[in-house]
């Protein structure tokens, strides 16, 4: 009896899970089917997965020589490299004063910290876009990255990790002779991957995944990041080759979702950790 | 401190341990100003000051493209809330946050407890819950869009097959909301589900095992008794998120619908991004930023309240 | 003139004195052990003798150096941390080598890649490692060398930190807790061992423990801490039979000194259980004051023998000796005497004994805790 009834429970656990799953792998399948489909097979409103003529690579052809894709996808490695880059050398030496040091400012810059958790890029947009206007350095990688050099986010989540560090272990390089920056870059620094690596995803699928910002210092298609240069690519197809567009998205989504699977338990770890420590 | 407070001169070596301790002291300090001044100087510069300029551009008739511009008080909030657009996108917003959030918390609840009680293919379904996460939204948006289809797209063809026909998901004004929603809820499932399943891990066991030994048999008794109090916090947290991430919402709107049809999908993101970065009107977007602003520090402050309150499991 | 002394040593947080005119000094090739309870401020005074922390007044010498300005790194002083402090991400071989790179190879010379190109790093290297080889094979861990402190057991990683410590050649070992983080048995192994090296190498040793039986078992003298003060440094017999504070009493030997309050009577005799059992005391007639006796001075005899009538409340059998907790009128927590266990085989408690107290044993403290002086040799006058 309560065997059965265990069966059944199970049974049913799976049974919803995987209609779940599906539901959410559903729009993964269509994209991949329909990049794989003529145009006159879309319209025919069918509901096979399977295309009967392959045209995947006249829709991959599509989306190469109509939109720069490879120029896009570099331009999105270049900004989130940039920006990471930037954050994680701003941010670490920062968390280590305040972790670490007797610092009369500690208890201010916790202040800013959480203070700067609460205000978003939507918030600081215009006065930000107003000065690079002014400035004449829209349309750049400068532009697109600048203002996510400061992550007070990254600083929290090192200034967690940090304390955690035992004390004596930063005593000790004190007494075998290093001095401040040393122990950053020779101690803290090597010791902080887990921090780093979680920060590093964090950071990338939010850039990488950007629009908003995106959207208002870029005008054209040189310096678009990959969700920018969908866009355009949508304008520039009036957005009825749904066959060429899924192929773009394909190629767009590709990148993060293959590192994602490839990685998926440090992905996962990185933003459980980021998550709750936000 | 105390060794200036003492009468009559110091012994010599007194001072030398002092002024070792202050020297030591001041090293220390500089140090950590000079670890920390970077850090300072761009939250000032790219968070404070630009916090600070909203504020003032708000209180001005500043537009882009024109160098002069007058104070004109609180005229961009008086004209705010007869603004009949702004007033549709802050009723848009809220409704597309009351569609989400519950469904967003609660999907992801009940996805973390089946993962968490199965044992098959716990990692696989993890995946593919996680999956739209890690996935390019405004890629994703455009496949939804083609999902969501009136004449061609799949899903309204099942339907047909069923013998319903299907609305004009993003084309109706009664149905866009709705569709945004979906997706919402779609690309946010799998990062509250990962949340609830930290949560998850970190209830002892033995608290399960105490509550059936009194007497809590079904999984529902156990799930009321232990379960879902010890995840207090953990829900709240993710309830704060996702009410914050919804009210942020902005890429599907732009990608999808450009809050139409009828400004039936015009939502506070959008509504400031065109006042600001399209008709250039600074200041008054400006304005229009502030109360989003305060939207979210109101909700952040709620979330700090009910922690300190309620929630006192940790 | 001291290998290495800490002189009037004094620090507080605000008005919270943590170290109150502290003053230690090791002699060439000592061993000295700064023990005490936790929060005495032991650990502080070590940090300050590093450099890691700094007194609010006092000197800290190397000889005839005064370093009390000097860096952590500029004292050549070594330290082993209770948690050994390694760096995790280092293999044992470059965890040792780190104090020496520090201070051989510039700062251009340890620049990652570009220091390969440095003149002079590829000898200085050469010489670093040998140096940490020699060092790892004195303490039996050349074999360690390449594992990181994560693939090795606690002993093994305290071995390394020694290794790190040791390899500096340093004028003075730091010790703080070393053993305490090991388990029982090793612990005693190792004790053996730390006071071997110290024996080999003859650099002068502060070793701070909470363990009043480590302080005794390795040092050369012991400086008894509570409240920020030393209350007495002297060596471990002078400790245990002489304390000059009922505190150093109470903290030194287990199971701990019996305490019994009692009064002064003509000619400075103290009475207890009928009987005076010390003479001479200093100060008016009736004073108060606490007679100190360790267990192992009190004698067990047959019921109805002289002496003071006692019933046996519990037995702790510890295998080469037998604990006797005794109830006796006037003592509030009774006293407990160490026996051997041939003596107490046809005891049980609830059984009435009879307690001996060996005269020369008693020590006697005043209300302020200090060891009151006797006015002679507390000689037996009164017969037991």
């Amino acid at each position: 009896m309560r065997n059965t009834a265990l069966f059944s429970m199970r049974n049913l656990r799976l049974g919803i899970l995987s209609a779940g799953a599906l539901v959410f792998l559903a729009p993964y399948i269509w994209m991949i089917s329909t990049a794989a489909k003529s145009r006159e097979e879309i319209f025919s409103s069918s509901l096979t997965l399977l295309p009967q003529h392959w045209a995947l690579w006249e829709n991959l052809a599509k989306a190469f020589t109509r939109v720069p894709m490879g120029q896009l996808l570099l331009n999105g490695l270049i900004v989130c490299g940039l920006i990471f880059f930037f954050q994680v050398v701003i941010a670490i030496p920062c968390a280590y004063a305040m972790a670490k040091l007797k610092f009369r400012a500690a208890q201010t810059m916790m202040t800013l910290v959480m203070l700067g958790l609460l205000i978003p890029i939507h918030a600081t947009a215009l006065p930000i876009y107003v000065a690079l206007n002014k400035a004449g350095m829209l349309n750049s990688y400068f532009a697109l990255s600048a203002p996510f050099f400061i992550s007070v986010f990254g600083i929290f989540l090192f200034l967690q990790f940090f304390r955690a560090m035992p004390d004596d272990l930063i005593s000790a390089a004190r007494l075998d002779g290093m001095s401040e920056l040393a122990i950053v870059n020779r101690v803290i620094v090597p010791n902080a991957w887990p921090a780093v690596t979680a920060f590093a995803i964090f950071s990338v699928v939010a850039h990488w995944n950007d629009l908003f910002w995106p959207l208002i210092v870029i005008t054209g298609t040189e310096r678009a990041t990959p969700p920018l240069g969908l866009l355009f690519f949508r304008a520039a197809e009036a957005g009825d080759d749904y066959g060429a567009l899924m192929a773009a998205t394909l190629i767009i989504t590709l990148p993060l979702v293959a590192a994602f699977l490839l990685a998926q338990r440090r992905f996962i770890e990185g933003i459980t950790l980021t998550g709750l420590k936000g | 401190m105390r060794e200036i407070a003492v009468s009559g001169p110091l012994p010599a070596d007194q001072t030398t341990a002092r002024q070792a301790a202050i020297r030591a002291a001041r090293r220390e300090e500089r140090v950590a100003w000079q670890l920390a001044a970077p850090a300072i100087v761009l939250i000032i510069v790219l968070i404070l000051l630009p916090t600070l300029a909203v504020f003032v551009f708000s209180l001005t008739n500043y537009e882009l493209g024109y160098d002069d511009f007058q104070f004109v008080g609180l005229d961009n909030y008086i004209e705010l809330f007869g603004d009949r657009t702004f007033l549709i996108s802050l009723k848009n917003t809220a409704v597309y946050t009351a569609i989400v959030t519950p469904f967003s918390v609660f999907i992801g609840l009940g996805v973390a407890l089946l993962i968490e009680s199965e044992t098959r293919g716990r990692a696989f379904f993890r995946t593919v819950y996680f999956l739209p996460v890690a996935s390019l939204l405004v890629a994703m948006a455009t496949v939804f869009q083609y999902l969501l289809h009136p004449t061609i797209g799949p899903v309204n063809a099942m339907l047909s097959m069923l013998g319903i026909a299907g609305p004009n998901w993003l084309g109706s004004s009664s149905t866009v909301l709705i569709s945004l929603a979906i997706i919402g809820i779609w690309q946010s499932v799998g990062f509250n589900m990962v949340l609830f399943l930290a949560g998850l891990t970190a209830i002892p066991r033995e608290l399960y095992a105490a509550a059936e030994v009194d007497g809590a048999k079904g999984s529902w008794e156990r799930f009321r008794l232990v379960t879902w109090p010890m995840l207090g916090p953990t829900t709240l947290f993710v309830t704060t998120i996702s009410v914050i991430n919804a009210v942020k919402v902005f890429e599907t709107v732009k990608t999808l619908t450009e809050g139409g049809p009828n400004k039936s999908s015009e939502v506070l993101l959008w509504t400031i991004y065109q006042e600001g970065f399209v008709y250039l009107r600074v200041g008054y977007a400006s304005a229009m930023t502030v109360i989003f602003l305060a939207f979210l520090i109101v909700l952040m402050l709620v979330q700090y309240r009910v922690l300190d309150r309620r929630v006192h499991y940790t | 003139m001291s290998a290495f002394a800490l002189r009037n040593i004094s620090k507080s947080y605000g008005t919270n004195s943590i170290l109150n005119d502290v003053s230690i000094e090791a002699e060439a090739g000592e061993f000295i052990a700064l023990v005490g309870p936790s929060g005495c401020g032991k650990s502080t005074l070590l940090r300050i003798a590093a450099g890691l922390d700094h007194g609010d007044a006092g000197s800290i010498w190397m000889g005839d150096r005064e370093i009390t300005a000097e860096h952590p790194a500029d004292r050549n002083v070594a330290m082993v941390f209770q948690s050994y402090a390694l760096y995790p991400h280092l293999t044992a071989e470059q965890n040792i080598a780190v104090p020496l790179a520090m201070r051989n190879l510039s700062t251009l010379q340890r620049m990652p890649f570009l220091g390969r190109f440095m003149a002079g790093r590829s000898t200085t290297q050469a010489a670093i490692k040998q140096q940490v080889l020699a060092t790892a094979t004195s303490l039996k861990i050349d074999h360690l060398l390449d594992r990181k402190p994560g693939q090795m057991s606690g002993g093994q990683r305290q071995r390394v930190a020694l290794a790190r410590a040791l390899v500096r050649q340093p004028g003075v070992f730091l010790m703080d807790e070393p053993l305490s983080n090991l388990d029982a048995n090793l612990r005693v192994h190792t004790r053996a061992e730390i006071v071997d090296l110290h024996r080999r190498t003859g650099v002068p040793t502060i070793y701070v423990t909470h363990d009043q039986s480590e302080a005794l078992s390795m040092a050369d003298r012991v400086a008894v801490m509570m409240g920020g003060r030393v209350l007495q440094f002297a060596p471990p017999a002078e400790i245990y039979d002489n304390p000059r504070h009922i505190e150093v009493a109470k903290f030194v030997g287990s199971p701990r000194i019996n305490i019994i309050n009692a009064t002064t009577s003509d000619d400075g005799a103290v009475f207890f259980g009928g009987k005076a059992v010390v003479n001479g005391v200093t100060g008016p007639v009736g004073t108060l004051v606490q007679l100190g006796i360790r267990p192992e001075r009190i004698k067990l005899k047959p019921h109805g023998a002289k002496g003071i009538a006692a019933t046996v409340s519990r037995l702790e059998f510890l295998g080469s000796e037998v604990l006797v907790t005794t109830e006796v009128d006037g003592v509030e927590d009774g006293l407990v005497v160490k026996a051997a266990p041939v003596d107490v085989v046809h005891l049980s408690a609830g059984a009435p004994v009879t307690l001996v107290i060996d005269k020369d044993a008693c020590l006697v403290f005043g209300q302020d805790g200090l060891r009151v002086p006797l006015r002679a040799p507390a000689k037996v006058s009164v017969d037991a």
